[in-house]
């Protein structure tokens, strides 16, 4: 016997579903884990020992008790660098994420909405957008923009991660479209964006969600990949550019595996809070997927 | 037929979209980076390089806008794609001919090895789902997949390579010495051992999970139901009933599967100085090399669309909804 | 052929646990079922019958499970059986036919491939001749045989039906159990469908329990039907009797539902109310809100068992307590 996908009805209650939500061990680890960096990036200044720019120290130490990660090549203490580079990595990821995300959003509601020629049209840009690999279009977008910068770097991973979001979206806003209670309002005479932000959106929220956190870890581990690559703003302090830095000044061969190590396994932490909240919005959106 | 058909339409078209996408950006970006790739290379490159560069990015140029788009394509299609700044002055087709072998070979073996052991995996992580080797196998994929690539390679590098010293710390075949034959193919898969590894365990994560969500869905439908009514063994049921059905979605989403795992290989190859294309791209951004950039991106999009459009052809076998009209 | 007992069904229980409650889909339900019987089995939605059927076969899946009771077929134990043992006697003794929604065939095999297969995994009888099997299968429900070779979307719901009542007569099973096998069908399938498998029991003689939501298919083709209501069988009685003589005051409402096509016309009534959550504990009877013949102080108080008031005539009501048979007051 098949139990039939949840039937979304009017009157959604989120509250119920943010509660269920934050029982699920894994969106609870995963939250934890992001309430962890958010605080430190928080209290940065309280909490790393020394300026992350400042190069006075004795370059290419060991880790220490006075520097809990060592130094770089340049002097500069690692731990206060990592510290707050949470601060950009979060920054960049989350916000990232939600650009990618509203982009996704606005695509698939109109495509999905509207059908037709507007569709059709739609689908094929996201299909291109989809089809050409990310960060071969990353580099090549952040290698043509001569200007620097954080700024460039969220527009250029945005421009390129919001096309699968939008083709899901789309499909659940077909969906939708034909329910009743859908039908209903447009029967009654009711606007369009009526209809969209107060019928549908509401059941939407589940798969929104989600999408950004797919979205922020597609950014999170870009933002990486570019600065990694020296494409980014490397004056800047984030954990990409601390690995930039590493990489550059040959960190491995000189055996200090920790100014390599360290920043790449937060940045996969950060990646896997994002995939355990998602994979648990996952669960909650398809009853088929959760644990009996 | 009429699916095929479809599928060959969005093929040229993409194709001529990332040809198109090739040529306006330079001239749309902020900055001109033609400008600033000539300068820097003014005393290097001799008049006929910067005339050519020039004509490339549009300036100084007394031909309007559309006679060069059409020169263009038609350099682009020939395969014409100029000379190689950072190679100079080989050709930048030369160039990346070379470099094309390494990146399919490793590349094309791993994805494959990859796909299997995610997509089996996947499948008996589905059957018994509160086993213990589920409970581990799937968070494992999911930290595996959320890690960055090239981390991972940094440090399998350094602990296998540096630390431990079993395998080479980089590069495509051991370059003392001139080896032929049997002993160059052996030079060749030892090198290949630890950036393959990367590959295989940073990409088979994704496909366990997606096939292992597809077969939780499909084990829950009505014909995987009847399947054991009829008694049918469950080894027979897991493969021919369920398997089988959930498979189908791991090819309709190929295209963005393979991006994902194009941009982990590419940074593989980076960290490991690794011959292929991606190390090519990491190059040529170094040195701005735009024309090579250029005709890299290009053989990136088109090699996906390819691979792509053998997906597609590959599902009409295994989906006979889409071969026939169906009512 | 022996007109002996062939399935019996002792007290089961079966139903949900789910995160928030257990549901309680099947309470105490126990009925025989004689060799070459056509037994109906007649419910609202939801009144558990599926959970029943699929109960019995060990077919629940979790969060379905069986809480208690007894199931011999044949003589044997079904609930008690080794997983093995029950795969192989699986379509060789019983079939069972879903209800004709979209998928219940799997969409990329071939359907003579899925009549087959039912076959080879359970006798070697037919090897070398299986295809002619499926062939022999399918025109015993008037399906051509061109279709051995066409995948399920290429079929219509009737066909799709058709198909799946082939294959459940593949082994020649003593008993087939039939969910719903008409209803998502048009009126004028569902009539020939029914025709052909009763055609088909006189045929081969085997037992059929038929489970609907509408009484009328069951009148004129059941030897026995059986009232189901909230998970209980409230009454049980050979077809011509039930319907000249329906005793519990559910099945009188059910019969006064549906328009007989000769005779006098008459006022229908409907039912009033709903029936009850099956996830609460019952504490009278399930029909006690919706019954117009309740008796207070009696009715609510105490679940009435089954009980046989005229020869092979049941029901579950305390309007047939004998003196003080009753526990309440």
């Amino acid at each position: 016997m098949s139990f039939s996908t949840q039937e979304y009805g009017r009157g959604v209650n989120e509250m119920k579903y943010i509660l269920v939500f934050m029982k699920n061990k894994k969106a609870a680890f995963g939250m934890g884990i992001l309430l962890f960096f958010v605080l430190v990036a928080i209290f940065a200044p309280y909490i790393a020992p020394y300026s992350p720019n400042y190069m006075g120290f004795t370059p290419l130490q060991s880790p220490s008790w006075e520097h809990l990660l060592g130094t770089t090549a340049t002097g500069q203490d690692i731990f206060s660098r990592v510290v707050w580079g949470t601060r950009l990595s979060l920054f960049v990821g989350i916000i990232t994420g939600l650009i990618a995300t509203a982009l996704s959003v606005i695509v698939g509601l109109t495509a999905g909405y509207f059908g037709g020629l507007v569709d059709d049209i739609l689908v094929m840009i996201a299909n291109i957008f989809l089809v050409i690999p990310g960060l071969p279009l990353i580099i090549i977008l952040a290698a043509y923009i001569t200007i620097k910068g954080i700024w460039t770097i969220v527009f250029v991973i945005s421009i390129t991660g919001w096309a699968w979001g939008a083709r899901v979206l789309r499909s659940q806003m077909m969906t939708l479209k034909n329910r009743d209670f859908v039908k209903a309002s447009v029967v009654v005479g009711e606007k369009p964006t009526h209809i969209i932000f107060a019928d549908i959106f509401p059941n939407m929220l589940g798969l929104i969600v989600a999408n950004f956190f797919g979205a922020s870890i597609y950014a999170v581990l870009s933002e990486a990949g570019l600065e990694f690559l020296g494409l980014g703003d490397s004056s800047a302090v984030s954990w990409g550019t601390i690995l930039y830095w590493a990489q550059n000044n040959q960190a491995i061969l000189f055996g200090l595996w920790q100014w390599m190590a360290v920043p790449g396994l937060l940045i996969a932490l950060l990646g896997m809070s994002f995939a355990l909240m998602n994979f648990a919005v996952d669960e909650l959106t398809n009853p088929r997927l959760r644990k009996r | 037929m009429r699916y095929i058909i479809k599928r060959v339409i969005f093929f040229v078209i993409t194709a001529w979209a990332a040809l198109t996408m090739n040529f306006i950006l330079p001239r749309l970006m902020p900055g001109n980076p033609a400008e600033v790739m000539i300068a820097k290379f003014r005393g290097r490159l001799n008049p006929q390089a910067i005339n050519a560069l020039e004509i490339a990015f549009g300036i100084n140029v007394h031909q309007n806008m559309f006679i060069q788009y059409a020169d263009y394509l038609k350099r682009m299609v020939v395969g014409n794609f100029g000379v190689s700044v950072t190679f100079y002055p080989t050709n930048v087709s030369q160039v990346l001919s070379q470099a094309i072998p390494w990146t399919i070979g490793l590349f094309g073996v791993s994805t494959v090895i990859a796909f299997l052991l995610g997509t089996i995996l996947g499948i008996r992580t589905s059957w018994r789902r509160n086993s213990a080797s589920s409970s581990v196998i799937v968070p494992f994929s999911l930290f595996l997949n959320s890690m960055p690539y090239f981390w991972f390679a940094l440090v399998i590098d350094y602990i296998f390579a540096f630390e431990l010293g079993w395998f080479p710390l980089g590069g495509a075949y051991s370059s003392g010495g001139s080896l032929h034959g049997w002993a160059l193919v052996g030079s060749i898969l030892y090198y290949a051992i630890l950036p393959g590894t990367t590959i295989i365990v940073t990409a088979t994560g994704g496909w366990l999970l997606t096939m292992r969500n597809n077969m939780i869905s499909v084990l829950s439908d009505d014909f995987v139901t009847f399947a054991r009514a009829k008694g049918l063994p469950d080894r027979v049921i897991e493969y021919k009933y369920a398997a089988r059905n959930a498979i189908l979605p791991s090819f309709t989403g190929f295209a963005m599967a393979l991006g994902f795992i194009i941009s982990g290989a590419l940074l593989t190859e980076i960290v490991f100085s690794y011959p292929g294309v991606g190390y090519l791209l990491y190059q040529s951004v170094l040195n701005i090399d735009y024309p090579l950039m250029q005709a890299i991106f290009l053989f990136i999009t088109v090699a996906v669309l390819t691979a792509n459009f053998i997906a597609d052809i590959v599902y009409v076998f295994l989906d006979p909804r889409v071969r026939t009209r169906g009512e | 052929m022996r007109m002996g007992k062939l399935l019996k069904v002792e007290r089961l229980n079966a139903g949900y646990k789910l995160k928030s409650a257990t549901v309680h889909a099947v309470r105490d339900v126990s009925f025989e079922l004689k060799e070459g019987e056509f037994l109906g089995i007649a419910g609202e939605s939801g009144c558990g019958k599926s959970t029943l059927a699929f109960g019995i076969v060990r077919l629940l899946t979790p969060p379905g499970e069986i809480f208690s009771g007894k199931v011999e077929f044949d003589g044997k134990d079904l609930l008690k059986m080794e997983e093995e043992e029950l795969r192989r006697e699986r379509w060789k003794e019983f079939s069972i036919v879903f209800q004709a929604s979209m998928n219940v065939l799997n969409p990329v095999m071939k359907v003579k491939d899925q009549i087959i297969d039912a076959i080879t995994y359970h006798t070697n009888d037919y090897d070398g001749h299986l295809e002619e099997r499926a062939k022999e299968l399918l025109s015993l429900v008037n399906v051509s045989e061109k279709y051995l070779n066409a995948y399920p979307h290429q079929l219509s719901g009737g066909m799709k039906q058709r198909v799946v009542i082939a294959t459940a007569l593949a082994l020649n099973p003593k008993m087939i159990i039939m969910d719903e096998p008409t209803t998502a069908l048009d009126v004028v399938v569902q009539k020939k469908i029914l025709q052909e498998i009763d055609g088909l029991r006189k045929k081969f003689g085997f037992s059929i329990i038929f489970i609907t939501h509408d009484l009328s298919l069951l009148v004129e083709i059941s030897d026995t039907i059986a009232i189901m209501y909230a998970g209980s069988i409230v009454e049980k009685a050979a077809s011509k009797r039930l319907y000249d003589n329906p005793l519990h005051p559910y099945t009188e409402g059910l019969m006064n539902s549906f328009p007989p096509l000769v005779g006098k016309r008459k006022r229908l009534h409907g039912i009033a109310g709903r029936p009850p959550d099956l996830s609460r504990e019952m504490n009278g009877c399930p029909f006690y809100e919706r019954c117009t013949k309740r008796i207070e102080g009696v009715c609510e108080r105490e679940i009435p068992k089954l009980k046989e008031v005229e020869p092979g005539h049941t029901v579950a009501c305390h309007l047939y307590d004998e003196e003080g048979e009753s526990d309440a007051d």
